[in-house]
């Protein structure tokens, strides 16, 4: 199918409604290959619905969702999306807290997802180093053996992050990596995610104004299911219906 | 999860008996005296048929969270199988002497054999349709259940509904398994009599290998990322759905693996006990695995194993000694395992033995719903 | 001389105390062969007195007895080793002998059916019209044309509609008897319209003679063609009947499940146990107040309600607390607890059945036609179920409490945080919902029988309604409630009940893969745990 955009992510006019609220409300927003993008927002703005409907979780009523110009994002369920390079770090740390953390890495090692593969695979040395250079990229080297229940919030998160650069997915859709972090955890976060652009077409969702800040990228603000303003930070902050809606005076 | 000195110690002591056996029965001559006794040996077979079939749902439920409450319908499944070869080996032996028809076709009045008894006269065909038959329907069922993504509590309602409705339709004598009475009578396995104390004894024996390779293949199943996956999907499976894998197909394989096992397990019941009724695939059989494998400790597989024998020794008991107090035990079962026992008795056993080495307890889960 | 002797004699005999019998053949009788005894029979049948009817009375019912010792026919009844003998008209004792001292007047089949018309045949002069209804029913049987003359001058003076109508189509299928073509022709018009058994049944048979005439065929062809299509349509209305009471059931059975699930989404597995218990409740009641009387049921529905809706919050605050958020759990305990209560039935009451009485107010049936009949009881069990339905309705819309209910069922933690006391809420929709479980068993009662096993047979069925219908919406759980009633009912005729259950069975696992929260789901992200 021949491409009908440029854009990574493509999303235009995405409606959703849960029982006559309206979630989405005509949302539209496009990513290119390799930016970084913010995206911020009140609570029940829809930052949450709209990951949701990316990765398949949630189907809109109305509106267009691509992936590379050609994948419809809204047939797709969520493991035919994940495997087609779209990853996703939830804003509750959701690790699998039953396994020790290098059974997590192990599983999120892109790759052959079959049965009939997990039953006969061996760990390949090149997977292995993989596996070891993430720990070590997100401080968890000493913490291989611990089951993932047994860290702490932070480790979990940080966990979940290494899953997501195990997965070698070409998007990332980050939903609030910063929360219950330290500040110097905080930088490093957004280091990291700095670090990704280019490569990998990364959007953020936070709070946090000052890790946005870090990341100094484009800003889209949402506010009751589409889109507010679009910028960089300092054009939004000083948008008026912005400050009403969410910073304030 | 459960401590690997508590597995090997189960591991031995199915190993010790199965020693035991063969060296008192097989060996040495029957002077010697320490035999057992074949009422004895049956009694055995039974709970090692049982440990196996615990051992299944343990597979699907411990390590993958589907609770099925149908269980027993694989396991009754595998026991029609082999029952429908030993009835056809009864030839001409029935009570109408029919060569062909086992009794309860000829007191139906039936012409021929129905097509799905032929090839029941050759072993091997009959071996194939004991992993076969459960299998088949554990696929098909499966593969509807779980591409519809009914889960948790619904799930496990649909499995009883289908072990209920395969209780009634073999009920039927239309169906052509024998009716409410079932298949019986059985004369002999493989050309060796049913009720000779050798066959009885290899009986036992064999459930009891069976019993050690179901344990040894799923642990070792169980080792690889299969397993891990199988566990992630317990646990998070919206998760592993976002990590990329097919939780569809991963839970498919357990679930007919676990069938098949189950199948096993009911094929090697079946001679031991010398019949097959519809009853066995009541709902009530399949939910009192289900207390072996809790009460025993699920997720260890060995649990399960011990969990089964332990339950059904005391149901021998209670219905040989206080036959009305068997369903208040039963049913105190279920409530003690669920309030008190979430890791069953192993779990009880590690955490015990733990307290005593001065170890803090390990990360306790809230119960594996 | 002999003649007059014996007709002195036989005066003698017929002016003896007024109830001396007169017929005095009897050892003749006793010892007659079978053939024999059908010619004795048609004697007494032209005999017009009260004794020959009381000899063929008891000559049916087997309890015609020769006493050689007197000479004489008396009624006797079998005691142990002894008959306790009385007297053909008056009934008075006679004594007890030993069964070698008498002779009993035997009967066969074809006898029996002989004596049975006969007998028939002279009901239809007696003053209660019942009677003669049952006489007129009995003879339609087969119906002979030999007795034609006798009906018609019955029908002559017939004063009762209802009894004249039934005359008239006997008088019809008597006629279709016949060789006449007219007699045919006015027995088809007479039958015309009848709905029953019998006539469909004489009109078949009656279309298999080779000999009929064109125009009387065409016309029998006709009518035949219009009852079996009556039958059909009122067939079918039998089935929806049935099919809304046993909805009805299984509503009042449901909707208890689908409260405590939709509440704390719980299964609970003992619910068939509150509903036994309801059932229970209604029989021990019956033990106090007479079963007869309709204050026996009335008192039962709220006794059962109080009795399994303690019992749920019993339930609830002991075990299913404790195992909040693991509904698996609290599966397998509360089938534990259902095995426990099952059991605790059983020793307390006995394993068999016990037998709940209708009372005489709910007993028999209104006959809308011979195809067609409404049973009182059935009737009452869907008036009940509606009357739940509309106060349960009540109470979730318009109370506080229900609306509390509802807000937990939707989305527990905003409720909380609202200030719902949502352990309260757990406890209280536990208890109504097991209440109405036990009402429901109240209502099951009066259907079928009660055993320690009746909760059971119908949860496997509740769950289904509730899994079909979908949870936190009460006309949900209405609609499937009626619509497998009514599906199992319908379907039952055409394959049996046992597979009409394993079709529906089939259908529901079929159903779910398309709609895996039920056909009336809540929606939304806080409802989607």
């Amino acid at each position: 199918m021949i491409p009908v955009t440029r854009s990574v992510l493509y999303l235009d006019g995405l409606s959703v409604s849960f029982d006559g609220f309206k979630a989405l409300n005509n949302l539209s927003i496009d990513l290119a290959p390799g930016e970084l993008r913010a995206v911020i927002g009140p609570n029940g703005a829809g930052k949450s619905t709209m990951m949701d409907v990316v990765t398949g979780k949630t189907r809109p009523d109305e509106g267009t969702a691509l992936f590379l110009g050609s994948h419809d994002l809204t047939v797709l369920d969520e493991t035919e999306i994940a495997n087609l390079g779209i990853g996703r770090k939830f804003q509750k740390p959701s690790v699998i807290e039953t396994l020790t953390v290098e059974e997590n890495l192990e599983l999120a090692l892109a790759g052959n997802r079959s049965p009939w593969q997990a039953i006969m695979q061996i760990l390949r040395p090149q997977d292995r180093r993989s596996m070891n250079e993430v720990a070590s990229r997100v401080g968890l080297t000493d913490a291989l053996d611990q089951l993932g229940g047994a860290l702490s919030h932070g480790q979990k998160q940080w966990l979940e992050i290494g899953m997501l650069l195990l997965q070698e997915p070409k998007v990332l859709l980050v939903d609030e990596p910063a929360a219950g972090m330290t500040d110097s955890e905080t930088l490093k976060t957004a280091e990291l995610l700095k670090s990704l652009a280019g490569e990998h077409t990364v959007m953020v969702v936070e709070h946090d104004m000052e890790f946005v800040e870090a990341l100094g990228c484009k800003v889209t603000v949402l506010h009751e299911g589409r889109v507010l303003a679009e910028g960089s930070l300092p054009h939004v902050s000083s948008n008026n219906e912005v400050i009403d809606v969410y910073l304030g005076r | 999860m459960i401590g690997l000195r508590l597995r090997q110690l189960v591991f031995a002591s199915i190993i010790a008996l199965i020693a035991y056996v063969f060296l008192a029965n097989v060996m040495f001559p029957a002077s010697m005296g320490m035999a057992l006794d074949s009422y004895s040996l049956t009694i055995v077979g039974k709970y090692l048929c049982f440990a196996i079939l615990a051992v299944a749902l343990d597979l699907v439920w411990g390590y993958c969270g589907i609770l099925s409450l149908g269980h027993a319908a694989f396991f009754s499944l595998g026991g029609y199988a082999m029952g429908m070869y030993l009835m056809r080996q009864i030839g001409e032996r029935g009570t109408y002497g029919h060569p062909v028809l086992p009794d309860f076709m000829v007191f139906l009045n039936w012409e021929q054999l129905p097509w799905f008894w032929y090839g029941f006269d050759a072993f091997w065909f009959a071996g194939l349709m004991i992993f076969f038959a459960p299998g088949i329907l554990a696929f098909v069922f499966g593969w509807f259940a779980f591409r519809s993504r009914v889960s948790g509590v619904y799930l496990s309602i649909i499995t009883q509904a289908l072990t209920y409705a395969l209780m009634l339709a073999f009920f039927r004598n239309e169906m052509g398994f024998g009716g409410n009475n079932g298949l019986t009578d059985f004369k002999d396995l493989l050309g060796y009599p049913l009720t000779s104390d050798g066959v009885r004894v290899w009986l036992m024996l064999s459930s009891g290998l069976a019993l050690l390779l179901s344990l040894f293949l799923c642990q070792k199943l169980l080792a690889t990322k299969f397993g891990r996956v199988l566990v992630a999907v317990r646990d998070s499976e919206s998760r592993t759905r976002f990590l990329g894998y097919r939780v569809e197909h991963f839970k498919l394989v357990a679930f007919v693996m676990s069938a098949m096992i189950a199948g096993l397990a009911g094929a090697l019941y079946v001679p031991q006990v010398g019949i097959i009724n519809p009853g066995e695939f009541s709902p009530l059989a399949s939910i009192e695995v289900v207390v072996w494998v809790a009460l025993g400790g699920r997720g260890s597989l060995y649990g399960a194993a011990l969990g089964a024998i332990v339950v059904n020794a005391a149901k021998t008991f209670f219905t040989g000694f206080y036959p009305e107090a068997w369903l208040f035990f039963l049913g105190a079962m279920f409530v003690i395992s669920t309030l008190y026992l979430p890791r069953g008795i192993l779990g009880a056993l590690e955490d015990l033995a733990q307290q005593v080495r001065g170890k803090a307890p390990k990360l306790s889960q809230e119960g594996l719903s | 001389m002999v003649r007059v002797g014996s007709f002195i004699f036989s005066l003698f005999f017929l002016f003896q105390v007024a109830s001396a019998q007169t017929f005095d053949q009897g050892q003749a009788l006793a010892d007659a062969s079978l053939k024999e005894k059908a010619v004795w029979m048609e004697k007494l049948a032209s005999d017009d007195s009260e004794e020959a009817t009381r000899i063929l009375q008891y000559w049916l019912d087997g309890i015609l007895v020769y006493w050689p010792q007197e000479n004489r026919l008396v009624r006797g009844i079998k005691e142990g080793r002894r008959y306790q003998l009385q007297d053909l008209m008056t009934e008075e004792a006679l004594g007890a002998v030993s069964s070698r001292e008498i002779d009993r007047v035997k009967t066969n089949n074809s006898l029996r059916s002989a004596l049975k018309q006969v007998l028939g045949s002279r009901q239809l002069g007696s003053s209660d019209r019942n009677v003669r209804l049952s006489a007129i029913a009995e003879l339609k049987r087969r119906p002979d044309y030999k007795v034609l003359p006798l009906l018609k001058k019955r029908e002559a003076s017939e004063q009762d509609d209802q009894v004249a109508r039934q005359l008239s189509e006997l008088i019809g299928l008597v006629l279709l008897e016949s060789a006449e073509a007219n007699d045919q022709m006015e027995g088809l018009r007479r039958i015309s319209g009848g709905l029953s058994p019998e006539v469909k049944d004489s009109l078949s048979r009656f279309l298999l003679n080779p000999n009929l005439d064109p125009g009387v065929v065409e016309v029998a062809q006709r009518e035949l063609d219009a009852i079996t299509r009556s039958l059909m349509y009122w067939g079918i209305g039998q089935d929806l009947f049935f099919g809304l009471s046993l909805g009805s059931v299984l509503l009042l059975a449901a909707i208890g499940l689908a409260i405590t699930f939709g509440v704390m989404g719980v299964i609970n597995m003992a619910h068939g146990e509150f509903i036994m218990l309801g059932a229970y409740t209604t029989f021990v009641i019956q033990q106090w107040i007479p079963a007869t009387s309709m204050w026996s049921l009335l008192i039962s529905i709220p006794t059962a309600f109080v009795v399994s809706g303690t019992a749920g919050i019993i339930l609830e605050r002991l075990v299913i607390r404790h195992l909040y958020g693991r509904p698996l759990e609290t599966l397998l305990a509360t089938f534990g607890v259902s095995l426990i209560l099952q059991q605790l039935v059983r020793t307390v009451f006995g394993p068999l059945n016990q037998s709940v009485v209708t009372p005489d107010l709910l007993s028999g049936a209104l006959d809308i036609n011979a195809a067609f009949s409404v049973t009182y009881n059935r009737l009452f069990v869907i008036a009940f179920a509606l009357c739940v339905l509309v106060t349960l309705w009540g109470v979730m819309q318009r109370t506080p409490f229900g609306v509390r209910v509802r807000a937990v069922t939707m989305n527990r933690g905003m409720a909380s945080s609202m200030g719902v006391q949502t352990q309260r809420v757990d406890a209280l929709a536990f208890g109504l919902g097991s209440g109405i479980a036990g009402m429901g068993g109240v209502a099951l009662s009066q259907l079928t029988n009660v055993g320690p096993n009746l909760g059971q047979s119908y949860i496997v069925d509740s769950f289904m309604v509730v899994v079909f219908g979908g949870v936190g919406n009460l006309f949900g759980t209405v609609f499937a409630a009626l619509s497998l009633g009514m599906a199992n009912k319908m379907l039952e005729p055409l394959s049996g009940a046992v597979l009409a259950k394993i079709l529906i069975l089939v259908f529901i696992i079929l159903f779910i893969q398309k709609r895996p929260r039920g056909l009336f789901a809540l929606k939304g992200r806080a409802a989607e745990d």
